[in-house]
Parts: C-alpha cells; structure tokens; sequence
C-alpha cells in the first residue's frame, strides 16, 4: 500500500517539478513498505540530506492529499530496494560465509531484469559519516559481502549470500570491467589475454614479466610490481596473467579488484564487524590483482590492512601483482614499509608506445572491430593521437562510429574530419614552442640557451633532447625544426634524434626525462 | 488591466512537458539524438560523452534518455555536476544502482583531487556493474584541464557526440510545439516577438513558456502579443 501510494505521490511531483529536478531527487527514490510506513531509499547521505530537506515537506503533503486518513509516516533513509531481497535470502537460511567463496565467480551483482523492480548487489549501507579520515564508505556493491544494514532499529544484519543459490544463478549476468568489454560472472576480463596485447620496445619487459609470472605464480617475481603513466596497458596485462592462471589451472582462485574496492569492502566489514570474515577471503586466494594502489595515498586503515593480506600472501607462496601510476617510492602518503615491499619483487615499467607499435595497435583493434583500416590511415591516427593507448582506441572508435553511421570508407581526410577537435588540441598542445619551454624549465635553464651557439654539453643536451621531442611530437619538417633552434642545418636535427635515441638505450636517466617529457607534453 | 501577479491561483491542470526524445527538437541534430538511442539500446556500452553549447539541448536529451529507462521499468539518475558541487565529493557514491546515470555540466567538476577522484570511481563502478554512464559538457574533455590523469584519460577516450545550436527557424518551430504539448496555443506572431526578444537559451526560453504558461491559466487568457509583453514586462 505505501508503495503504491508513492508511485501515485510520484505521478503528482511529476507534474509540479521540472524534469531536471525530478529526475535527480525524486524519482531516483526506491520505495519499500517497512511495517506500514513509506521509506524511501537514496543512494548516499547527501541525497538523502536534500531530499529531506528540500521534498520531503512536499511529499508529505502529497500524501495526505492522496489519503490523509492513512496517517502515513515518510522517511527517508540511505540503501537500496536490495535490502529487502537480502533479507529474503537470510530467510531461506543459506549463510555461505565470505572466506568460503570464490571471488572468481563473483559479479557486481545482477542489473535488474526491466520487468522486475528489484536489483541484487546493490549498496545497502547508510554510511555513517566516514571511518577515518577520507575513508568512507563508498556505497559500492559487494556481492560476496552482501551485506543489508538496517539502521533504522539500530540493529545491525549482516548477510551472506549464497552465490551458487537458484535465485542468484538466474541474476548472473554479464558484467563490463575497463575497455568496456564483456565477460562472464568474474572480475576478470576475458578478452584482455597476452594474445590480444600488441606488444612493442615500450612493454616488452613488462609483457615477458607478467608472462613468467602467469606460467609460474607466487614464484620469484612476487609481487608484481607493474608502473607508468595512464592508459599504456597495465590493466590488460594483469587481466592477462589473471587469465592465464585461471587457463592453466582452472580451480585456481584469482582475484581482480581495483584498490578503491578493497577499501569499501574493508569499511564495509569494519562496520559490520566482519574483518575477520574479509581478512579470510583475501588471503585464501591463488592470486590478488590490485590495480591502481596509488589510491591508496591516505587511507591509513586500508594500508593497514592491506599490509597484513600482502605479507600473508607472500608468506604463502601466493601471487600478488599491483599496479600503479608511478615508481613504489614516488606514491605520496603511503606508509614506507608498503612502498618497500612493493620493491621485493620485480618492479616493471610500462612506457607509452613507440609510432609502430601505436601503427600495430590500431591495426589490431581494427581487426577486432572487423573493420578494413588501411596501413596509411593506421599510421595517420598513431602519428596524430601520442599520448596512451586509451585514447587512441577512443579515436579510431570514433572514427568507426562516425564511418559506420555516415557509411563512408576511412580514409586520412575522414579520420581528420572525424577527429578534427581532438586532431585541433593534440596540435595546439604540442607545439615545437611549447617543446622548448616545457625542455628549458625541465633542465632549470633559458629557453634562449636552447637556440644559442653554446655547445657545452649541459646545453647541448637538452637541446638535443627538445629537437628529438619535436621530431617526434610535431609534424614539421627537420629544416623547420633546425631554424627553430637557432637556424640549425637539418643534419644536426638528426643527430640529436640518433643521439637522445642511443641514451635512451644506455642511460636511464635519459630514458627516464624522455618519458617524462612524452607524459608532461602529451597529457 | 491585469498586472503580471494578479489573478486566481493556477490550479494543476497543465499539461506535461516533460523533457522526452518526442519532443526534441532535432534540427540538424537529429544523428546525435539516433546515435544516443541506439546507444542506450546496446546492453552496458561504454560511457558516453554529448557535447555542445549551452542551449543546445543537453539537459534535454540527458533527461529524455532517463524518462526512457523509467519508462521500460529501468531505474535512471539525472545529476547536474554543478549542483552536485554544492555537496562533496562523496555525493557521487552509490549511483552505481541505477541502469542509467546521467550526469550534466561535467565542465562544472570542481578541478580538486577528492572530486575528479569521486568521479573516476562512479566512472569504474558503473562500467563494472554494466550500467550506462551519459556525461554532458559544453566542452571537450581534452580543452579542460584535469587534476587526475586517470579521469582525463578515460574521459578524453571516450565516444562523443556533438550537438549543434539550434538555428532561429529551429527555435521557432520548437517553441512552438512545446507550447503545444502544454495545450497552449501560440501564434506564429507571437513565437517571432518571443524569439526576437529572449534570450538564446533554450533552458531559459522554455522558463519564459513556462512563465507564459501560468499566466494564461491565471488569467485564462490567450497569448497574444500584448499580452506577452504585459507579462513579461518588455
């Protein structure tokens, strides 16, 4: 009954709020009946806050507009109509606990079959205002730990389901993990396989790397410690030995999960007083893929944590692989001993891709796509978008998109229509001046230095270094790149390309102020 | 003479225009409105970005796409950023639920570490849990700046679609069937002195429909061009 009326309360706000309004605040609302009275469910404390503040005054009105006889009590709390499907669970007695099962298998959760109102695994938490500085409790879904909390009796239910129950099986679904790419009941992408990686001069370490350690886990190179700057691949490749763990041993449990995940688990079961539970889970696993634990940067209680599991899991001969967005000593406000262990293994960088192996990229995912790419159109979209591997993918997808509805052939005149904004601000970005700048503020020197005649070497070298960038990053021409450095024959352009090329191969530090370079100029 | 607050009160009785796919005006937009349904179509696509100026109809197209969802039973989250910026960061938390997030004025994400976070994890969750994630903003996410790397990236590879301002005959001929759909009946004179008038807007023509709109039940008038000018005081 107080749904129904809601759904009436509903139709009537309609008609008063604009649809901006509505669709934010109000019907976003999930309702549930709880012993006569109306409670509706907002995703987190702030929309629960303004929603109280601001409609609820006006929902209350509706309501006794509809029936003032009910005397109808409205509240509005934080979860989700998930609540009362786990409850309905908990009835049926089937509490599998947290360590006894197979993160493997676990999905998000199923989305809602559009004919039934109702969604499992979704958030069911009204957060307090946070554990510990910056680690609150993100409402996220957590299907081993599907846990209802009921605050409203100050009550507090934990509930487990049964994966493996009838009910769950038919809500299993196929759920998308980074690419936007399909997969079945695990965390683990399928199509993200060492065969699908392009491998190139810039993660050739990495690749052979992530390679042993799918042949042989929780061996010598544990953890595995992969790094570089965004959208180059490192997710793929731990997709890629998580897949092959599984290939080669498919009892084998694996685990994917980003570092904000493990975090909300973790408040999760500290506020439900299941640490335990959570402590058993991760550590009985084969293998723990973490990505991203630079966020971790903060979160005391979560590296706390999460440095018992890793030593637990070392200790055990359990694989571990991380992977982050710079070198273990560079991650700010994360405890030194973490940072330390991330070291004990083996440490790999992934470096953005070389012109060819951007070339091999986009003809691979061309393929993919089944599209036809011509090998000039290929080279037109790697020579024009630099930066990572993600966004080129995003262009040549939309270079696809754009063919597919207008239903032209791809040719270089079409990608350039197509990516003519991206095209517009990846040439804006990386001009040849901007090169010097970025070089002679980089190297504490005059941008005036580059273009004198001085050539002693802390001169000559980032000059070198700025004529290599521009070769690479710009379409001029040598000769035009030589008289923007003080009117230099084009020889000597070469020179420093072959130059800052050779380095690159013999001095790390060289290596290390090109990438960084590539990274400050392209991003 | 009545004066632009007198009158009786406007009871309920007006006609919904709520912002739905029937009712946008395509103009020459009428490949983005496809590629938008065609994408909410597909079962958890990758997220996608609409661009365009303000008044181009974002908000439109944003809120038409949740009513389509609600409409075949789908849960859907409309959210202005700008709005949102009012709260903190961790106002972004637990949208993961719905089948569609909607979220407005991405140029409008406060530029701090803590909230380009926020958004990259909605961004992750809702991928991962096979939701649809429709962003908007007036500008392409590669002329922002951003604090996190992470965001920019996956933002920038993103698919986008860009509406185009409507033109004058397109504002006409949208005025016009808004005031339609209200049950208002609004004469080809009287959309040209509104639409020499207004602002360019759409957001805020469509305030002067609705204030236009309350007028003429208050004072169960026509709109005609003296009247128009009484109300809105030009």
């Amino acid at each position: 009954m107080p749904q129904e009326i809601w759904q009436q309360c509903l139709e009537l706000l309609q008609d008063e709020f604009p649809s901006q309004q509505f669709n934010t605040w109000l019907r976003p609302l999930q309702s549930r009946d709880d012993g006569g009275a109306l409670v509706l469910l907002a995703p987190n404390r702030f929309v629960r806050d303004w929603v109280s503040q601001k409609y609820l005054g006006r929902i209350e009105e509706v309501i006794r507009e509809i029936n003032g006889s009910l005397n109808l009590k409205v509240e509005v709390r934080v979860g989700s109509a998930n609540e009362q499907q786990a409850r309905a669970g908990r009835s049926g007695g089937n509490g599998r606990t947290h360590g006894q099962s197979r993160l493997n298998q676990a999905g998000t959760g199923a989305r809602r079959d559009p004919d039934t109102r109702s969604r499992s695994g979704d958030p069911a938490i009204d957060t307090p205002d946070g554990i510990e500085g910056g680690e609150s409790a993100p409402a996220v879904n957590d299907s081993e730990l599907n846990i209802a909390d009921e605050r409203a009796g100050e009550e507090l239910h934990i509930d487990r389901l049964d994966r493996r129950g009838p009910g769950r099986q038919q809500e299993r679904r196929k759920v998308n993990v980074e690419g936007g790419v399909q997969h079945n009941e695990t965390f683990l992408n399928q199509q993200f396989t060492f065969d699908t990686f392009v491998e190139g001069k810039s993660n050739q370490l990495a690749k052979a790397a992530s390679s042993q350690v799918a042949e042989n886990p929780g061996g010598s190179y544990n953890p595995l410690f992969l790094y570089g700057g965004v959208g180059l691949g490192k997710t793929h490749l731990m997709h890629a030995v998580g897949n092959e763990i599984v290939k080669r041993n498919p009892g084998a449990k694996v685990a994917y999960l980003r570092s904000e995940r493990f975090v909300a688990d973790m408040v999760k079961a500290l506020q439900l007083n299941a640490i335990n539970d959570f402590k058993r889970f991760y550590r009985s696993l084969d293998a723990l893929l973490i990505d991203d634990i630079q966020f971790f940067a903060g979160k005391e209680r979560s590296q706390e944590e999460f440095f018992h599991t890793f030593n637990a899991l070392l200790e055990g001969g359990q694989q571990v692989i991380l992977t982050c967005d710079r070198f273990p000593k560079e991650i700010v406000n994360m405890e030194e001993r973490l940072k330390s262990r991330f070291g004990w293994g083996l440490t790999v960088m992934v470096e953005p891709p070389e012109l060819e192996t951007r070339v091999a990229i986009i003809m691979k995912k061309a393929e993919q796509a089944r599209v036809h790419l011509s090998n000039e159109a290929a080279f037109f979209i790697a020579q024009k978008i630099r930066s990572n591997v993600r966004e080129l993918e995003g262009a040549l997808k939309l270079v696809i998109a754009n063919s597919h509805f207008t239903g032209q052939e791809i040719t270089p005149a079409f990608i350039r229509e197509s990516l003519k904004d991206l095209l517009a601000l990846h040439e804006k970005q990386v001009s040849i001046d901007n090169i010097q700048r970025t070089v002679a503020e980089y190297y504490k020197m005059k941008v005036a230095d580059l273009h004198s005649k001085r050539r002693t070497r802390t001169i000559t070298r980032p000059r070198q270094m700025a004529m290599a960038l521009a070769k690479e990053l710009t379409s001029h021409s040598l000769p035009e790149i030589g008289d923007a450095f003080g009117g230099r024959d084009h020889t000597t352009v070469l020179h420093a390309c072959k130059k800052i090329e050779e380095l690159q191969e013999s001095d790390a530090n060289i290596r290390e102020d090109y990438q960084n370079f590539l990274r400050l100029l392209t991003t | 003479m009545v004066g632009p607050h007198d009158g009786q009160l406007s009871l309920r009785i007006k006609l919904r225009d709520e912002a739905r796919f029937a009712n946008f005006h395509e103009g020459r937009n009428g490949a983005v409105v496809t590629r938008v349904q065609s994408w909410l179509a597909e079962p958890g696509p990758e997220p996608m970005l609409v661009c365009g100026d303000t008044g181009a109809g974002k908000s439109h197209l944003l809120n038409a796409a949740c009513l389509s969802f609600e409409e075949q039973g789908r849960d859907a989250l409309y959210l202005s950023l700008s709005e949102a910026a009012a709260l903190a960061p961790e106002a972004l938390e637990g949208f993961e639920r719905f089948d569609l997030v909607c979220l407005d004025e991405l140029e409008a994400l406060p530029a701090t570490p803590e909230w380009q976070e926020a958004l990259l994890h909605l961004y992750n969750r809702v991928l991962d849990s096979g939701g649809h994630l429709l962003i908007a903003s007036r500008t392409p996410p590669g002329a922002q700046s951003w604090a996190l790397a992470d965001l920019a990236s996956r933002l920038r590879a993103l698919p986008v679609v860009q509406l185009s301002l409507p033109r004058d005959e397109d504002r006409h001929a949208m005025l016009t069937a808004r005031a339609s759909s209200r049950g208002l009946i609004l004469p080809d004179e009287v959309a040209a002195y509104i639409l020499k008038r207004a602002p360019r807007d759409t957001g805020e023509l469509l305030g002067i429909l609705e204030q236009l709109d309350d007028a003429s039940l208050q004072h169960q008038r026509r709109l005609t061009v003296p009247f128009v000018k009484h109300i809105l005081g030009w």
